[in-house]
């Protein structure tokens, strides 16, 4: 098999297209090398240190041109093949715009017949992509822990290594469906939020929240004692318990963190106290959430102290 | 009694339930209620024993008539007893649920005053859970045996697993150690389970809003280790469970001392490794398409400590071997040692695509350490082995035997030695040498 490029051996000038971190972006860089029939040796994103031996073209974003890559992609690859190239573009790796430009040009040209190619090289990139970005999207689903905030809104705190929410957001949407939450991922500064009716993806830039519920305290207490109690002695197994509660992730799992019966003495640090309704800024090129959420001014703003669940 | 300390009690006699699964229900939210549940389950914890947190599993009540030897909770032994109410039990598996610690709710109980007293106090848990708090998620339930057919249907309608512990693998066991059950109060509740789904399945086939039976089905365990039964018997037993009463799962325990009974073992560590075993075996029976008879026999009735049974028997049928990657049908893929049915499916769909080598399968999650014996690609043996028992025997059981030796040396170490040359090349050296370059050349 030919290679089309290959980023090291990239002779003098090479053109490598710079895309502004959306996901739109990524699909017109896609779009414009076909249209221009050009071959760049790279896709890269901002965070890109830029090399002095190659030409950098800077993409404009176009929703028309990614919406038909997109079309492209479900048409002739199927509808598996996207929701891979969406999942790994939720990744953190810094090389995946090359191995989604490859996948996309690779199966455009083989069709249906790329999900047998299981052994090929950009394949297997392309799974080594996306596959664990929906790992740690399940580790996530299993291990946030929600506290319950004066007012009934529920409140979790995740520190992903990908950009994982937008995959959470449908279970917990689907599952709590008449209690409002927030799913906060510390790390990338964003927010899922869910208020009973909607759901949306903030910056979680000047996120604040309002003081504990009354009883959280007890029911981590609770499901702390819970977590101790069930442990058979006889058969404790350190090993096996970080193999599959990897110690990365204690930080935010209750029953990992705190002690017996003792509650947290300090909220936590990016967390002040709060002012119901407070307004969040769209930033991060990463929010455009696919699901075509449509969000209306009322929906800016934090469920108030109104919404409590009713059982 | 305050909530913490009937929390504490009702948790400490429940945790010896093997089954702490959330899987078989597969079901979206209702729009104003709460809750889910996903097919293959979802655990939110792992204990320090390292078993997972699927579900608040905890007793409805710890009290109990019974006098089961083997149980932490007979009435001849003296330990704190407490009952949940209702209210309360429903109201703490909701504050759980909301907060994402648990999947769902496992409740057993003691005996109260009569099977039918318990199960009637368990029902009104779940229909509180159901009707009142709208709870949508997943509730396992244990049928107490000897209670009345009505109740075991009521049950089943309110919870997604349903099952019935067999406590031990034979009759004569029960008997002994549990002189309270008899083997047919716990079979006649386990066929009428067995009919009704059968039933259900029909009803919801022909009616849209029949209410759903036990959809994730039933389940049951027993007691390993606390009785002479052997692992043939067993295997044989549940191989017909899952054949007659076509459960879904069999759950092994291994047996921790908490009996006085003379005839129970004391001080003995857990049978941890059997009940390994036992899983392993039993994976084969339901994912491999083994039957117990091949694994085990009245000659060796015990499953072997040092090898899994799959490469045991692949061991014992060397003439089956090799087996050609490129052209060998599911079956035959399923019975090679490092193969299991998720690679045997992206074999057979990664081989329409062109002929796959050594390198191809490592690529595709085959586990090469124990498939590379058994194996040809494009009719070559892997470079290096031999299809002999010895050799094979030997290089799969290296790292046990060194290790249960307790002897001071890894690999690394061994790689570089001179004088500790095993007597029959190890694959691994094999491999350091460079074999004859099938496994380094690029697939490309």
């Amino acid at each position: 098999m030919a290679e089309t490029f290959h980023v090291t051996n990239a002779p003098f000038g090479e053109v490598v297209y710079q895309y502004d971190d959306s996901f739109e972006g990524l699909l017109t860089a896609v779009f414009d090398s076909y249209r221009g029939k050009q071959t760049p040796i790279g896709i890269v994103g901002q965070q890109h240190q830029k090399r002095l031996d190659a030409q950098y073209v800077n993409i404009e974003t176009d929703n028309a041109k990614a919406e038909r890559v997109i079309n492209g992609i479900n048409r002739v690859m199927g509808g598996n093949a996207y929701e891979k190239v969406w999942t790994g573009f939720l990744s953190c790796n810094p090389d995946k715009g090359n191995i989604i430009y490859k996948y996309i040009r690779f199966g455009m040209k083989k069709g249906y017949r790329i999900h047998q190619l299981l052994t090929h090289r950009w394949v297997m990139d392309m799974d080594k992509l996306a596959k664990p970005v929906g790992r740690e999207s399940s580790l996530m689903i299993e291990f946030i822990r929600f506290s319950c905030m004066e007012g009934g809104v529920y409140y979790g705190k995740i520190e992903p290594e990908n950009h994982v929410i937008s995959l959470m957001m449908p279970f917990f949407v689907d599952r709590f469906n008449s209690q409002p939450f927030i799913i906060h991922d510390s790390r990338h500064q964003i927010a899922g939020v869910y208020d009973t009716r909607e759901w949306f993806i903030r910056s979680a830039e000047g996120l604040t929240m309002p003081d504990y519920s009354e009883d959280e305290m007890q029911y981590r207490a609770l499901w702390k004692r819970f977590y101790n109690t069930i442990a058979i002695k006889e058969r404790i197994n350190p090993g096996l318990r970080r193999q599959h509660m990897p110690k990365k992730y204690w930080r935010h799992i209750t029953e990992m963190t705190m002690t017996d019966n003792a509650p947290p003495t300090a909220l936590p640090s990016d967390i002040s106290r709060a002012q119901i309704g407070d307004r969040f800024v769209r930033a991060s090129p990463y929010l455009q959430d696919r699901s075509s959420v449509q969000i209306s001014e009322e929906a800016l703003y934090l469920p108030t102290g109104g919404q409590t669940p009713t059982i | 009694m305050d909530l913490m300390e009937k929390l504490s009690i009702l948790t400490d006699s429940a945790k010896y339930d093997v089954a702490c699964t959330s899987s078989g229900s597969n079901r979206s939210g209702i729009k104003g209620a709460i809750g889910s549940a996903c097919l293959p389950g979802i655990c939110h914890s792992f204990a320090a024993d390292g078993r997972c947190i699927s579900l608040l599993k905890v007793l409805m009540t710890n009290i109990c008539i019974y006098d089961c030897q083997y149980c932490v909770n007979r009435r001849s032994n003296d330990v704190p007893r407490a009952t949940f109410t209702p209210d309360e039990l429903a109201s703490l598996t909701m504050e759980f649920y909301r907060r994402n610690y648990i999947e769902g709710l496992f409740l057993s109980s003691g005996v109260m005053q009569s099977p039918d007293t318990s199960m009637e106090r368990m029902c009104r848990v779940l229909m509180l859970l159901r009707t009142k708090y709208r709870f949508n998620g997943y509730i396992h339930a244990k049928a107490i045996p000897g209670c009345s057919v009505e109740l075991v249907q009521r049950l089943g309608t309110l919870c997604d697993r349903l099952s019935i512990n067999i406590e031990l693998p034979s009759e004569k066991s029960l008997n002994i150690l549990a002189p309270d059950k008899t083997k047919e109060n716990i079979i006649k509740p386990m066929s009428i389970i067995r009919d009704t789904l059968t039933q259900n399945k029909q009803e919801l086939a022909v009616y849209r809003h029949a209410s759903a039976f036990a959809p994730a089905g039933q389940s049951t365990q027993m007691i390993i280790g606390a009785t002479p039964d052997t692992d043939w018997q067993i295997l044989r037993l549940s191989e017909s469970l899952y054949k007659k009463y076509s459960l879904k799962r069999v759950f092994y325990s291994a047996y921790i001392p908490v009996g006085n009974h003379s005839l129970l073992p004391k001080d003995q560590p857990p049978p941890l490794l059997r009940e390994h075993r036992l899983y392993q075996a039993d994976w084969l029976l339901r994912f491999y398409g083994f039957k117990a008879g091949e694994l085990l026999d009245d000659k060796q009735p015990s499953l072997d400590p040092l090898l899994d049974p799959k490469c045991n028997w692949a061991l014992g049928h060397l003439e089956t071997f090799p087996v050609e990657v490129n052209s060998a049908d599911k079956e035959l893929l399923l019975r090679v040692p490092g193969i299991g049915p998720q690679s045997a499916m992206r074999i057979l769909t990664a081989r329409r695509a062109g002929l796959l080598s050594f390198d191809d399968l490592k690529k595709i999650g085959v586990v090469m350490k124990r498939a590379a014996y058994f194996i040809t690609c494009k009719g070559k043996m892997f470079p290096g082995t031999r299809l002999t028992h010895s050799f094979i025997y030997e290089n799969l059981t290296a790292d046990t035997r060194r290790n249960s030796k307790g002897l001071p040396f890894s690999p690394e170490t061994e790689q570089l030695s001179f004088f500790s040359i095993p007597s029959v090349p190890m694959l691994s050296t094999v491999n350091s040498r460079g074999g004859d370059g099938e496994w380094q050349k690029p697939s490309m």
